[in-house]
């Protein structure tokens, strides 16, 4: 308790509960914008309109929370700068940059997620598509199984760089065909991954794996 | 021209700094992560991971990542996975109380401070400008220095309104019959 101010703790307690499950709306700044007002890299007339916006917005109050909890000058226990610097070979940064990406996506394909998340009960959404063939651009349809019934689909589609090609929500059957025009630029042979969010009736959401089809 | 041994390095290279990113952003997801949170936290470093990755493509590989930026990442990261989730209500309020106010698992309890929350956030909205600003500055933990530098006037008229809209926001409350 603050000897000075008795009460400020019970303030604090009181000011943090208005936030419980507090709904952002469209007026919310972005992430980055309130850890910069926290961190004083913003100028003061736009920190003190963030702090305004937080009078009126819990969810944002609550993110200005975490912001400053995190506090201090923040290292990391790794030394980055050293390992990080740019290598030898320098000319090469776009393969460097594509390799280390081809590495996330990999992470991406073969992480376990043994999690709820992934899994209700014993449904999985699992791709329909004969493992590596390749698919036509103008017939280029992904398929899955099913989530719960009644389920609706969002698609993400993106290349192996992790640029999206498309997306698409809601869609009431088990199958996207990705328009060709987002194909146009890619070249013969590329990688389409794609994933899967399948939302239940009651709410429940149930996110696939990351495929990976390449196209002709 | 690359050899075969050199695009042998730079795939090693990059294996070693996805590895050496990932545990750093691991690292900072964790300590910013909400309790209520960690069960998707797994998810946050992905999408942090993507980001990062994003930003090292575009600038083909010259980004600087330094820790400063890593931690903007997973602060962003995480604050977009805890929007979603209440987008769609998914957080429960019972998962978040606990944490934030001890009271919550009492009912009686939890609806007074509810009702004290509601009364602290009318009396903060009636206070004089930049007596607002002040005390919801102290009261999201902010000290009068730090509280002072990010609204840019002094420390002593920061103090001074401190102290002014505490006065204020107390007698607002005690008008409303909530004791502070």
């Amino acid at each position: 308790m603050n000897p000075v101010e008795p009460d400020l703790d019970r303030l604090r307690r009181a000011w943090a509960s208005w936030s419980d499950g507090a709904v952002p709306t469209e007026a919310c700044p972005e992430p980055d914008r309130l850890w910069a007002a926290v961190r004083g890299e913003l100028a003061p007339e736009a920190t003190r309109g963030l702090v305004e916006h937080t009078l009126t917005c819990g969810a944002c109050a609550e993110s200005w929370r975490l912001a400053r909890e995190v506090g201090g000058p923040l290292p990391l226990p790794e030394a980055l700068n050293p390992a990080l610097g740019r290598p030898r070979w320098g000319r090469f940064g776009t393969l460097l940059a594509a390799a280390a990406a081809a590495v996330v996506v990999a992470t991406m394909v073969a992480r376990p997620r043994p999690s709820p998340y992934r899994e209700i009960g014993a449904v999985v959404v699992r791709s329909r598509l004969p493992e590596g063939r390749p698919l036509s651009r103008s017939q280029c349809v992904l398929r899955w199984s099913p989530g719960p019934t009644g389920s609706r689909y969002d698609v993400r589609v993106a290349t192996e760089d992790l640029t999206m090609v498309a997306a698409v929500r809601g869609l009431e059957v088990t199958e996207y065909r990705v328009p060709e025009g987002a194909l146009a630029r890619l070249p013969s042979g590329a990688k389409l991954l794609w994933q899967v969010e399948a939302l239940s009736p009651d709410g429940t959401r149930l996110s696939s794996m990351t495929f990976v089809t390449p196209i002709e | 021209m690359t050899t075969g041994r050199g695009i042998e390095d730079a795939a090693v290279w990059a294996e070693e700094r996805h590895a050496q990113l990932r545990r750093n952003l691991v690292r900072a997801v964790a300590r910013i992560c909400p309790r209520w949170l960690a069960a998707q936290a797994d998810d946050i470093v992905q999408a942090a991971m993507i980001r990062v990755m994003g930003i090292l493509r575009e600038s083909e590989g010259k980004a600087t990542l330094n820790a400063s930026y890593l931690w903007r990442v997973a602060y962003s990261a995480t604050v977009d996975e805890i929007r979603r989730l209440r987008r769609r209500r998914e957080v429960p309020l019972e998962e978040v109380s606990p944490e934030v106010l001890p009271d919550a698992l009492d009912p009686e309890r939890s609806r007074a401070g509810s009702e004290i929350a509601q009364g602290v956030n009318e009396c903060l909205q009636r206070l004089v400008e930049a007596r607002r600003f002040a005390v919801v500055l102290h009261l999201q933990g902010h000290g009068v220095p730090e509280a002072a530098r990010l609204l840019g006037w002094g420390a002593k008229r920061v103090e001074n309104l401190v102290y002014r809209g505490l006065a204020d926001l107390r007698r607002c409350l005690v008008a409303k019959g909530i004791k502070p």
